[in-house]
């Protein structure tokens, strides 16, 4: 019944949402174009057009994958309040299926879109970035995007060694591990973002929390959870600080702050763990409370 | 006036729980207590709906049908009492073994008619889809015709057909001829009555007695919070009256909630 519900609810994101990914395909498409024209045949006054031409464009698609997430929040959020508190609550809440796996696959769903959308906006910003850089840096050599932006950071990072001297430039496959790293760290946020708005959302439906009412009640008990998750973690983080360091072929923890400082020196990278593990149990926490107040004291109107 | 004596109420607290009692009761009700905001809708009703039998859940405008209703089908979670379903707690095979038709529409607008029905069919295992099909074509709805470009009476059509074409063993039917007219009352009463498993039990709410009254097997009928009658058609025809006679007598003083 999970894989249904999740199907369900997945389609329901997806009708709202694809029109944005379309319109950054297209947008994405018209850079490319502008790309290949030979701009130079139209003398100085074609290479200037050539340049706001290819200015504008990636900025459409910035500003497109902007509100890409904006109305994937909208999507998600706004889906997750219909089919369960309106009157498609009636449907929903009448399905022979647990709480929790209602639950479950809303989160599933509803956190697969919103970091598909944080996703494609970082993409899009940085294949802007490299499209404009493109046109001013030789140094960027024909297909080898990955390459490409590395020496690119190498050189910004060369030249902020010579006022620190603290970074070592990492190699490749730190830098490798390092963004899996970093991408996984914020996979987790984000999900346990959608389930703060989950929860504000549920809680604004519950006696007697629900007298304020319901649109400043998921507001406020969002940010009510968003407070106490993020205060928790930071206070533990200053009381037990685990740092993941990364190596080429090697991952170690360490709660040393000179080991961590003495790995970027080697070119090696490093994580801090604590706040993201503890995140990620006040995420479960969080889960079970709200599977909890659907289960018990939730009522569709 | 003073409410009818409920002649078929077991009133003993202690629910039984064994496999004839499970038989004999689609719902055994105790204690039930609901208010929103201090308003008591329910107050503290008893009562047992017996299986198998087409049940009329009669009352007037807010006392408390809709919500009872509600209750029954797991979308009010904050009562007090306790209720079993075919001897169970309210739960999902409670759900897996209960049709729902609220009186309202519920199917998402971006949904297509061939949607729901497989919507349907995804989730209850008890869902017919070649007779839902069958309903629709019968009904005149387009199988990718969408939600939102249908009038509210062919949605409330299109929900009554995906939920008579369940083989539930309860079906939960709240005001299934509100807002319709006339004409089409007698076209809706025959869907539900020539489509329901057999055996099951179908608990119809309404305020259009007159209607339905020689569909009932059974009445409930509610009124300022209470149980005012809960009774089988037959006691109460030994009193030479009509359903809706006896409703606008127990009725008369109840239209009030307190």
């Amino acid at each position: 019944m999970l894989g249904k519900l999740i199907k369900h609810s997945f389609k329901a994101n997806a009708s709202a949402v694809y029109n944005v990914y379309i319109a950054m395909g297209i947008v994405g498409i018209v850079m490319l174009f502008l790309m290949l024209i030979d701009w130079t045949s139209w003398g100085d006054r074609g290479i200037t057009m050539g340049m706001v031409f290819k200015g504008i464009a990636a900025f459409a698609l910035c500003l497109t994958a902007l509100v890409g997430v904006i109305l994937t929040f909208v999507a998600v959020f706004g889906e997750f309040e219909r089919s369960m508190y309106s009157k498609e609550g009636h449907l929903t809440f009448t399905l022979p299926v647990k709480s929790s796996s209602l639950l479950l696959a809303k989160w599933i769903s509803g956190s697969f879109w919103v970091i598909l959308s944080y996703t494609a906006f970082c993409l899009c910003v940085f294949c802007s970035t490299l499209y404009l850089m493109r046109q001013s840096l030789a140094m960027v050599e024909e297909n080898d995007v990955a390459y490409s932006v590395y020496e690119m950071v190498r050189m910004l990072i060369d030249e902020l060694s010579e006022y620190g001297g603290l970074i070592k430039v990492p190699s490749m496959t730190v830098v490798f591990n390092l963004v899996t790293l970093y991408g996984f760290n914020g996979g987790i946020r984000a999900c346990t973002f959608v389930l703060q708005v989950y929860f504000g959302i549920t809680l604004a439906r519950c006696r007697p929390f629900h007298k304020i009412g319901h649109k400043l009640g998921k507001v406020l008990y969002f940010f009510g959870a968003f407070f106490v998750t993020f205060t928790f973690a930071q206070i533990v983080t200053k009381l037990i600080s685990i740092h993941l360091v990364i190596s080429e072929n090697m991952f170690t923890f360490t709660i040393s702050q000179r080991e961590v400082e003495t790995a970027w020196s080697l070119g090696y990278g490093a994580m801090g763990i604590t706040n993201l593990y503890v995140t990620a149990v006040l995420s479960v926490l969080l889960f079970l409370i709200t599977a909890l107040l659907i289960d018990r004291k939730v009522n569709v109107d | 006036m003073e409410p009818m004596e409920q002649m078929e109420t077991n009133n003993n607290p202690v629910m039984p729980e064994g496999e004839h009692a499970q038989k004999q009761y689609a719902f055994k009700v105790r204690n039930l207590t609901k208010d929103y905001d201090g308003n008591v809708v329910l107050n503290n009703i008893s009562f047992d709906i017996p299986a198998g039998k087409i049940v009329g859940l009669l009352g007037p405008n807010g006392c408390g049908k809709t919500t009872l209703m509600k209750i029954l089908a797991g979308l009010i979670h904050d009562y007090t009492g306790v209720i079993k379903v075919g001897g169970r707690s309210i739960g999902i095979i409670s759900k897996a073994h209960m049709a729902y038709l609220p009186d309202s529409t519920y199917f998402p607008e971006r949904f297509r008619t061939i949607d729901c029905i497989n919507y349907f069919a995804d989730f209850f295992a008890d869902f017919d889809k070649m007779k839902a099909v069958q309903f629709a074509a019968e009904f005149g709805l387009d199988l990718n015709q969408r939600v939102k470009t249908m009038s509210k009476g062919m949605q409330e059509k299109l929900q009554l057909l995906v939920v008579m074409s369940r083989h539930a063993d309860i079906y939960l039917l709240d005001e299934p001829l509100g807002g319709v007219d006339p004409a089409a009352r007698s076209v809706i009463l025959d869907i539900i009555m020539n489509n329901y498993k057999e055996n099951a039990t179908v608990v119809l709410s309404t305020h259009l007695v007159n209607d339905l009254e020689h569909s009932f097997d059974h009445v409930l009928m509610l009124g300022k919070g209470s149980v005012l009658v809960n009774t089988g058609i037959d006691t109460l025809r030994a009193t030479g009256k009509t359903v809706e006679e006896i409703f606008k007598e127990v009725i008369g003083d109840a239209w009030e909630v307190d």
